[in-house]
């Protein structure tokens, strides 16, 4: 756990230096000139205050005596391969759902994610059609809400 | 006096009862699945009240709150695994009266005290909320200032391990709040030239994403990592004997362990951060240390699951109370309320009461009704929950996977809704495994507009900080406080790392 906080510290110190120095500056528009406080102010406040957390984390960590408990590392070389899997399954049914519809994109997150429980795959195939319909028919039909 | 009759028709429609059983059903169901929770039940939920009546929209949100609490206990007493992390102590002498043959006078004792709880807290929020209000009213921008960076530095404190993880996860929740419209000047912030960004990102997709796909991707990848399978579940029978059922006079004879946990579930639910498990873990301590029988706890104690489910239902009404009188949400589920009512064009806080007294007078006989409903569907339901704990966890996961994209969708009504749960899955999933506390960023998120605006507010009036010092007391004490409670909330946890603390962590 104390390498990952180190790391996640350091990602944390990066991402408020960044927002700070370069998106902020660039991405918000200029301050007003009534007196009140410019669009800016809270922004710079927020990337300040994570930049800080940040670098005490960092620091808390260094200064942790190697013979404090530490708990096991809650990622290890696997969660990367398991977040590129989910990130796969996100965009493939995003992308169909955008350009085909509802009732094509949901089946492949709901097929993705029963695939990785290593469901049978009749029980896969039978619900990943059948729920996606329900919900439709549920949205489209009872709630009036129209789907993509 | 006409506005609390108005509020009350509205409570007592066939509509709004009709949502109030779905609401308390759907409740249970989903509290009696473990690794399903209210919470995530109620982000789902949210997006679908958009066509609702206010009053039914919340009743329904409120129901599956009530009725997910009670349902955590079930599976708590059946199969020894809490449906909620708040019920995992009425495993304690739930499971060992269940494996004596005992199992309905276990849960009916978990439904009675969980209704009681439920009602002791209504009756002080309906009381003590209002006068809040009133008192609420008379704060300027530098109180609630003051408040708010109170609320902020106790729920950053209370919730997670960390106090710094809890300080940047709520200004990652400040900043994410900034995207969108600056609401004074309309200049474009973090926008990035994106439209769909003008209004900001929707709290209902940040919220479904971060409680609910955020929790469905930790334990998927437990299968992934093949350390989870869809084990097949032994389940207790409920045809138990004859001595299976609660008497009036073993509920009775509780009186003293019930009314010990409504009256601490309802102490802990009125203050930000402090949530169900730390009430049921207090309570249990509480009804041991009074017991004469101390030792019997955890062999199938009635007083024990008494105290227990009588506590962490109380949290629900009492969590209302801050939420109510300030605008301010204490906990997951008051946060989600918060984007339900904001959903209705409703904005929660001391206004609500002048503004929309009916909605509130009839959020309140909703409660009331919601608590008898949740009384009869437990007690009919009794012998049919059993059933839907062997439903393969993998099929439940990919069931609420699909319901959170179409909660993101009606959520923005866009792909683009989709686009944000997606990412704040992911966002979640991450905060989860790296311990830092996703309920202190919602809440961040949520309070973000609210703390800006009431700093600027204090800027703009005041120039010199000596005055705000004599003018407005409240605003130093406030902060005073809110750095005692983080030097005390560190220092406790950095010398103990106590089971309170862990329960404490647990609520998110």
């Amino acid at each position: 756990m104390r390498t990952t906080d180190l790391v996640s510290a350091a990602v944390l110190v990066a991402f408020g230096v960044i927002m700070l120095i370069v998106v902020i500056p660039s991405y918000v528009a200029a301050g007003s000139g009534d007196g009140s406080l410019p669009p800016a102010f809270m922004p710079y406040v927020a990337a300040a205050i994570i930049t800080l957390m940040g670098a005490t984390l960092f620091v808390q960590r260094i200064l942790q005596t190697s013979s404090a408990v530490d708990e096991p590392a809650p990622l290890v070389p696997g969660s990367a391969l398991y977040i590129a899997s989910i990130t796969g399954i996100f965009i493939a049914s995003f992308v169909v759902m955008k350009s085909f519809g509802y009732l094509y994109g949901a089946p492949i997150m709901v097929a993705g994610f029963m695939a990785i429980t290593r469901t049978g795959w009749k029980a896969v195939i039978s619900i990943a059609i059948v729920l996606p319909i329900v919900l439709w028919l549920l949205m489209e039909k009872l709630l009036k809400f129209p789907l993509p | 006096m006409d506005v609390v009759i108005t509020g009350i028709l509205h409570a007592i429609t066939p509509f709004n009862l009709l949502f109030i059983v779905l609401g308390v059903s759907l409740g249970i169901l989903v509290g009696a699945i473990p690794g399903l929770s209210a919470p995530m039940a109620i982000a789902i939920g949210v997006p679908l009240t958009y066509a609702m009546h206010p009053v039914s929209a919340i009743a329904f949100l409120i129901g599956v709150h009530k009725g997910g609490e009670y349902g955590g206990a079930i599976s708590s007493i059946l199969i020894n695994t809490p449906g909620e992390v708040s019920s995992a102590l009425t495993a304690l002498d739930g499971h060992p009266l269940a494996k004596q043959g005992k199992p309905r006078k276990a849960l009916m004792m978990s439904l009675y005290a969980s209704v009681t709880g439920d009602v002791f807290a209504d009756i002080v929020l309906i009381l003590s909320a209002a006068p809040l209000a009133i008192l609420a009213l008379k704060m300027g921008p530098a109180e609630i200032l003051g408040v708010l960076i109170f609320s902020f530095a106790l729920v950053a404190t209370l919730l997670g391990r960390s106090l710094v993880k809890g300080l940047a996860a709520a200004a990652l929740g400040v900043l994410a709040a900034t995207v969108g419209l600056d609401p004074e000047t309309g200049g474009h912030r973090l926008t990035f030239g994106i439209i769909n960004l003008d209004d900001g990102l929707s709290l209902a997709a940040v919220a479904i994403g971060l409680l609910a796909f955020g929790e469905v991707l930790v334990q998927i990848e437990g299968y992934f990592r093949r350390t989870t399978n869809d084990a097949e579940v032994r389940q207790i029978s409920l045809s138990g004997g004859k001595d299976d059922y609660l008497s009036f006079r073993e509920f009775i004879g509780c009186w003293r362990a019930v009314l010990r946990g409504s009256v601490i579930g309802t102490a802990i639910g009125a203050m930000p951060g402090l949530g169900a498990s730390v009430a049921a873990f207090l309570a249990y301590g509480a009804e041991r240390r009074a017991s004469k029988t101390p030792e019997q706890f955890g062999t199938g104690k009635l007083e024990g699951i008494a105290a227990i489910e009588s506590a962490n239902n109380a949290v629900i009404g009492s969590s209302l109370v801050p939420l109510l009188a300030l605008g301010i949400p204490g906990s997951a589920t008051a946060a989600l309320l918060v984007g339900a009512f904001l959903i209705q064009g409703i904005a929660p806080g001391p206004f609500i009461f002048e503004r929309n007294g009916e909605i509130v007078y009839g959020l309140f006989a909703s409660l009331m009704i919601a608590n008898l409903v949740n009384l009869v569907i437990g007690n009919i339901g009794l012998r049919f929950f059993a059933f839907f704990l062997a439903v393969p966890r993998s099929i439940i996961l990919a069931s609420v996977a699909i319901l959170c994209v179409t909660g993101g969708y009606v959520a923005d009504g866009s792909m683009f809704g989709v686009g944000v749960m997606m990412a704040f899955a992911i966002f979640g999933f991450l905060m989860r495994k790296l311990e830092f506390p996703f309920i202190v960023f919602l809440i961040g998120y949520i309070l973000g507009p609210m703390f800006e605006r009431s700093l600027r507010h204090t800027v703009i009036l005041f120039d010199n900080p000596g005055t705000i010092i004599t003018q407005h007391p409240l605003l130093p004490i406030m902060i005073a406080l809110g750095v005692y409670t983080a030097v005390r909330g560190t220092l406790a946890k950095s010398r103990s790392g106590t089971v309170l603390a862990r329960a404490a962590a647990a609520d998110d």
